[in-house]
């Protein structure tokens, strides 16, 4: 240490002397109050008694100028003086960590307060006018500065998951690197960002900012499911306690995104990216997705369908008292199917219980053959209107209502038991009119276009199978139509 | 599907108290005259009114009209049901001014069919369900009401294209004609003005106004609120004579005249001579 010091000496006094002959440094006192500060601080601290110990023997034994103010060593550390901070000792590992630092010369510039306690820990931190020094006995004295700092403050400090730096900011490629005991800060031309737990250790794993990844540009931030992730700027790293931690990148990400991401029907990954025959490929809890170049991405989901139960508070609109059926004889069955993208993505039916089984068996031969749905959703999403439903081309099956101008008729959808399937493509035509407006241009059924039900399709065969008839048979036909009766 | 059930004791001895005063006249002019167990405040229609022995329906399962079969395998409803036909329901006349009859051509979507005619068959568990209004705040159980035997549907078109619905129900005996009443009594009780207002976002919700709650007579005028709301004025009338029940059921625009109830009523039960 006293080696250290008597080098910044040798360095500064130069300067300061050759400074001097023109003009009186910035900071440097010209009536020697910046000594009377460093004595008094000094003394302050017990003198030769205290912690810095008795004073160098001469020459040393005296303050000195250094840039922008003064400062004086002692046998236990050294005491920095300017005109804005004060006089203020620095000592042991964050004295070594400062002047090699370049000291009140370097960018961390003057101590501005006395060294203080992080928490219980033991370990020390002092606050500088160009940064802080933390130092402990396992981690060493490490300089965090500038955005790093700011960072590093906003996420917790040394009381955060980070913990005390363990480096310094050192150079990687896009950026910068500091690492903590429980993280890193990478910065980069716009931001500081924190790269913490398991993601930092795939990250680690990829190659960190050399790896395909590159630097990362997000925090970690929350998602469904009580996931996490980060944002890097070559792809993503995922992670849950069920998944761990799993990249996603390029094209595969791109389409991740675009679906919905953790909230979409595939969920979390839950392998990295890899090589399959001609393509790449990520695994998902609901699937996955290949990509193969010329063909673009494919989203393939998994068919996971559930029967939960029914509260009247779900179907607020679709059940009211006087329903032949209540919600303890209904059930809400969430069917996966395929979206007009192809894009898998959970349906939820509300009919009853007897019919469960049976429309799972159907979306489930509809799925597999990847029948296109637009939307599949209770029919309180559009406050029990039947017209509307058909018009947003919906798929659905409960709704307790009355037939129009007939207070004494009930809808066969009352029961549970009768669903009607992509509404636009597959219309319902009556004597006048055709139900929804937009499916005239579905009345040539010889022209099958997507959506559209054909007796040898997935969801005719598959209702023919449960013995469920098709409206379409009908002189008026309901292409969209089917039921458990046959009415 | 039709199930028998044989009601339980307590059920006899509901019956039995709500039948109290049904001999009582309901051809005299003015207020109503009401049993007591009929004109209790606020009650909160739970219980059944089956009778003992009586048939009732699945209240969950949807049944057919009787009728023939036509080539698509839907049911095509038959003019007649039983000794009922088109006798046994009003004429249009007899509505009022305007009145007439009206062929519904069936809507297969909601599960039915026509027949070229303005009366039709229907399936007698089936219809019990239907009359049932939706959307009552003191109906949390509607009650279980007695199966007819035999069903017929009248539909008529009034002024304004206002629709108009008669039902004429045959029943095994009087005593189950007569707890079927009673029922239709408990739901128009039940289905009073909830104490919050319905804004026209809120799920429908009927109100029945009880015009006369007599022995053999219910008269009452509905009216819907909240998401598509009829724009109608609903008029109903049941009335009892022996083991028949007729019911009629009249729109009118909201602003128009009300139909007279009372005359309608004693149109209806001419309508049921058995």
């Amino acid at each position: 240490m006293f080696v250290n010091r008597c080098v910044l000496r040798l360095l500064v006094l130069p300067l300061t002397a050759v400074l001097s002959a023109f003009v009186l440094p910035a900071g440097a006192s010209a009536d020697g109050h910046g000594d009377a500060a460093i004595e008094a601080r000094w003394v302050a601290l017990g003198s030769a008694a205290g912690v810095l110990g008795a004073k160098l023997p001469p020459p040393a034994d005296a303050p000195y100028d250094v840039p922008g103010g003064r400062a004086m060593d002692f046998v236990g550390g050294s005491i920095f003086w300017s005109e804005a901070t004060g006089a203020w000792d620095v000592r042991g590992t964050t004295l070594e960590a400062f002047l090699a630092a370049g000291g009140p010369a370097g960018t961390l510039g003057f101590p501005a307060a006395a060294a203080e306690p992080v928490g219980t820990t033991g370990a020390q931190f002092q606050v500088l006018t160009g940064g802080h020094i933390y130092s402990s006995t396992t981690t060493g004295a490490h300089a965090v500065q500038g955005a790093v700092l700011a960072k590093y403050l906003t996420a917790g400090g040394p009381g955060s998951r980070l913990g005390l730096p363990t480096t310094e900011e050192t150079a990687v490629p896009g950026g910068t690197r500091t690492v903590f005991e429980g993280g890193q800060i990478y910065r980069s031309s716009t931001a500081a960002v924190v790269v913490v737990g398991a993601i930092l250790k795939k990250y680690l794993a990829l190659g960190t900012s050399a790896g395909f990844l590159g630097m990362p540009t997000s925090d970690e931030t929350s998602a469904a499911g009580g996931s996490r992730f980060s944002v890097f700027t070559g792809g993503r790293i995922y992670w849950s306690s069920a998944t761990g931690a799993q990249d996603v990148h390029g094209a595969i990400l791109k389409r991740y995104l675009a679906i919905g991401e953790t909230r979409s029907y595939l969920g979390l990954p839950t392998t990295g990216e890899y090589a399959v025959s001609g393509g790449r490929k990520n695994r998902f809890t609901g699937g996955h997705i290949v990509y193969r170049s010329g063909q673009g991405t494919v989203v393939t989901g998994t068919w996971r369908p559930s029967v939960q139960r029914v509260t009247a508070a779900q179907i607020p609109y679709t059940y009211r008292p006087g329903c032949p059926l209540g919600p303890a004889g209904l059930r809400r069955v969430m069917v996966p199917y395929y979206d007009w993208a192809g894009v898998p993505r959970h349906g939820e039916l509300i009919t009853r219980t007897s019919a469960a089984d049976d429309l799972q068996r159907v979306f489930k031969r509809a799925f597999t053959a990847r029948f296109p749905i637009r939307q599949m959703r209770p029919v309180d999403v559009w406050k029990g209107s039947d017209i509307a439903a058909m018009a947003a081309d919906n798929t659905s099956a409960f709704n307790c209502r009355k037939v129009t101008g007939n207070p004494y008729r009930l809808s066969q959808h009352s029961y549970g038991n009768a669903i009607d399937i992509n509404t636009v493509e597959n219309p319902y035509v009556t004597s006048s009119r055709v139900y929804p407006t937009a499916g005239r241009a579905y009345l040539n059924r010889s022209k099958v276009r997507k959506g559209m039900i054909v007796g040898s399709g997935p969801i005719a065969r598959g209702m023919r199978a449960e013995g469920w008839p098709w409206g379409a048979r009908w002189a008026r036909p309901d292409y969209q139509h089917f039921s458990a009766n046959g009415g | 599907m039709r199930l028998r059930r044989h009601a339980a004791p307590l059920v006899l001895s509901l019956t039995a108290v709500l039948l109290t005063g049904c001999g009582q006249g309901d051809r005299e002019a003015g207020p109503t005259r009401t049993p007591a167990a009929l004109t209790t405040p606020e009650a909160t229609v739970t219980a059944p009114v089956v009778p003992p022995g009586s048939a009732v329906t699945d209240a969950a399962t949807p049944t057919t009209s009787p009728g023939e079969t036509d080539a698509a395998g839907l049911v095509v409803p038959a003019e007649t049901a039983g000794d009922l036909d088109s006798r046994s329901v009003p004429q249009a006349p007899d509505l009022g001014r305007g009145w007439q009859r009206y062929v519904d051509p069936g809507d297969v979507a909601e599960g039915y069919t026509g027949n070229g005619s303005w009366v039709r068959a229907r399936g007698a568990g089936e219809v019990v369900q239907a009359i049932v209004p939706l959307g009552c705040v003191g109906l949390t159980a509607p009650p279980t009401l007695p199966v007819p035997e035999h069903a017929l549907e009248a539909t008529y078109r009034g002024p304004a294209e206002a629709p108009g619905v008669a039902l004429a129900l045959d029943f095994a005996d009087k005593r189950l004609a007569s707890a079927f009443l009673t029922g239709v009594a408990q739901i128009a009780r039940a289905c009073t003005r909830p104490s919050a207002a319905v804004g026209p976002g809120d799920p429908l919700t009927v109100v029945v106004e009880p015009v006369r709650l007599a022995a053999t007579t219910v008269l009452d005028r509905r009216r819907e609120y909240g998401v598509g709301a009829s724009e109608w004025l609903w008029s109903e009338v049941v009335v009892q004579q022996g083991a028949r029940v007729g019911l009629l059921i009249l729109a009118s625009p909201r602003s128009a005249h009300e139909p007279d109830l009372v005359r309608l009523s004693k149109r209806l039960r001419a309508t049921l001579p058995r």
